[in-house]
């Protein structure tokens, strides 16, 4: 065992995956784009330890996931609430963690929500593909290993860097979501929209929707009323993130980071980013409804959470060392 | 035809092209992303050319959908003369392809479909060049078109769990190579021994978008020697 261990997994989650903002530029190559579903939490974390939010950190799908600490390190763990319990004591989500070599790390499973997030001072080491370490089980890329396979018991996680020891730091309230199981997200109009009749637009726009269970990092798919598909055949198309795609039984598939690069149906436009993140925390059962916007109206609010999140760090970065 | 720019989310756009004929749309996408490659404005993103279409993907911290339409419009979309004008000239590769393998289930169906013979199969399989239109599915597939219609065959009504690697297979006028073990619904007939995927070498994909590919028919010994040479096959 090397110097730079640092987590051992004792009890590995339903899937715990180690991963990063993903790739950059995967769809010229046919790859998926990869990274954490949900990075707003996956960024907290990098920076409640100080990293780049280009390092890696690993997604747990429900949990729980149990870790012997190998190395006296810094941790944070964002995302979905639930228990996290260090030698059995209660630890706050949200903030900067320390943990001494030899003791014990439990996290717990979900109160709601589907994912949380753990990031390591000095990020985790793992197989560098397509620049990133982001793991795609899909794929069977991406990982520890490069094959794509999740974490499992015994699995040891070392550093990737010297980590730097920070005073600790705790994410604003007002900067921490909520995980609800009603949400309703912005669409940006886009692809065929043009090609869907004025009542399947209604039907989109008014309908609420259920999230099934074949919902995962690829796409989330939605059961409610059926939207009136426009084409039956298209040449396959490139599709972003967020891309609502209408197949032929008229029920709604949001693409998610694994999604594959192509795509034939049509779709009636993109959820907004900030919106799939919290999509993907969305369990099977939750419910959701769609409110269109322009591009214009998803610039805007691109720029104004931006800015909001600049004041939100550097509320956080004043109050260092503060508990 | 005038070209088409679309809306796809926040940070991208959707290009059409201008043409009728699918393998002169291509060129002409093909042509689209060549030259915002060549350009590389920091904003860029992604670019994926499938099929009639140019998708880009940019940074909205730098620009935004107003400015990339007028960007295109300018450098891009408003200014060659032919299609072809700014694609680069096309990588041809020459696969191998084994069609005398027992586990290629469905040449006697299309023959059959067809009201021809196997070895009419493969050889109108064989005797045609074919332009990569996309990327996608999985690491390294390609999609290769356009299969003359006397060898079109419609998808399997039910998709196979297990199509092994490097399985070469139709459906519709599309034809294309499994890179590795996946489920699959395509007519399957042949195997070939090329790895088409290596997340090693740079660029990964052996096949990349607007390569023109052909067949060449080899023996089941030829097919046993250069797949045990392939290496980390699974």
């Amino acid at each position: 065992m090397t110097d730079k261990a640092v987590l051992r997994i004792t009890q590995a989650s339903m899937q715990t995956l180690l991963t990063d903002r993903g790739r950059q530029g995967a769809g010229r190559q046919g790859l998926s784009q990869g990274g954490a579903v949900d990075g707003y939490s996956f960024d907290w974390a990098s920076h409640l330890v100080g990293q780049a939010a280009d390092s890696a950190g690993l997604e747990i799908l429900i949990g729980p996931l149990a870790l012997d600490v190998l190395q006296d390190c810094q941790v944070a763990i964002t995302g979905a609430p639930g228990d996290i319990l260090l030698d059995g004591v209660a630890q706050p989500s949200w903030q900067t963690l320390s943990l001494k070599a030899g003791q014990h790390l439990v996290i717990g499973q979900c109160d709601a929500g589907l994912r949380r997030y753990l990031a390591v001072g000095g990020g985790f080491q793992g197989c560098i593909q397509f620049g990133c370490v982001t793991t795609v089980p899909r794929e069977h890329l991406g990982g520890l290993c490069g094959d794509g396979a999740a974490l499992q018991q015994g699995d040891v996680l070392t550093l990737a860097r010297q980590p730097t020891f920070i005073p600790h730091l705790s994410v604003p309230e007002a900067a921490r979501p909520d995980f609800p199981d009603q949400l309703c997200v912005q669409v940006v109009m886009g692809y065929q929209y043009d090609l869907f009749s004025s009542s399947a637009v209604r039907q989109f726009g008014l309908s609420q929707y259920t999230v099934s269970q074949r919902a995962d990092r690829m796409g989330v798919r939605l059961t409610g009323p059926a939207i009136e598909s426009p084409v039956t055949q298209m040449a396959s198309e490139g599709i972003g993130l967020g891309a609502v795609q209408i197949p032929a039984d008229g029920q709604p598939i949001v693409m998610l980071n694994d999604r594959q690069s192509i795509g034939g149906y049509p779709k009636i436009g993109s959820v907004y980013p900030r919106d799939c993140q919290r999509l993907a925390q969305l369990a099977p059962g939750a419910r959701l409804r769609f409110s269109t916007c322009s591009v214009f109206d998803a610039d805007n609010r691109f720029h104004l959470e931006r800015a909001q999140w600049q004041h939100w760090l550097a509320q956080m970065i004043s109050t260092a060392g503060e508990k | 035809m005038t070209v088409k720019i679309v809306t796809a989310g926040v940070d991208g756009v959707i290009v059409y092209a201008a043409v009728d004929g699918l393998e002169q749309a291509h060129q002409q996408v093909c042509g689209w992303q060549h030259t915002l490659e060549q350009a590389a404005p920091a904003w860029l993103q992604d670019s994926v050319v499938s099929y009639r279409s140019l998708y880009l993907q940019y940074d909205v911290q730098r620009v935004d959908h107003l400015f990339v339409r007028h960007w295109l419009m300018q450098h891009c979309v408003g200014t060659e003369t032919t299609p072809a004008a700014n694609a680069p000239p096309p990588k041809v590769h020459t696969l191998p392809v084994c069609y005398s393998l027992p586990d290629d289930h469905d040449r006697a169906r299309i023959a059959e479909h067809h009201g021809i013979s196997e070895q009419q199969v493969i050889d109108r399989h064989c005797q045609q060049e074919y332009r990569v239109y996309a990327l996608g599915f999985a690491p390294g597939f390609a999609f290769l078109g356009e299969v003359e219609p006397g060898l079109a065959m419609p998808r399997l009504p039910t998709p196979r769990q297990r199509v092994p690697a490097g399985a070469v297979a139709i459906a519709d006028r599309q034809t294309a190579i499994y890179p590795t073990q996946s489920p699959g619904g395509w007519n399957i007939i042949g195997r070939c021994p090329v790895t088409l995927f290596n997340a090693g070498r740079n660029p990964p994909a052996l096949l990349r978008v607007g390569d023109t590919v052909r067949f060449k028919a080899i023996t089941a010994d030829d097919f046993e020697r250069l797949w045990s040479e392939r290496g980390n096959h699974d």
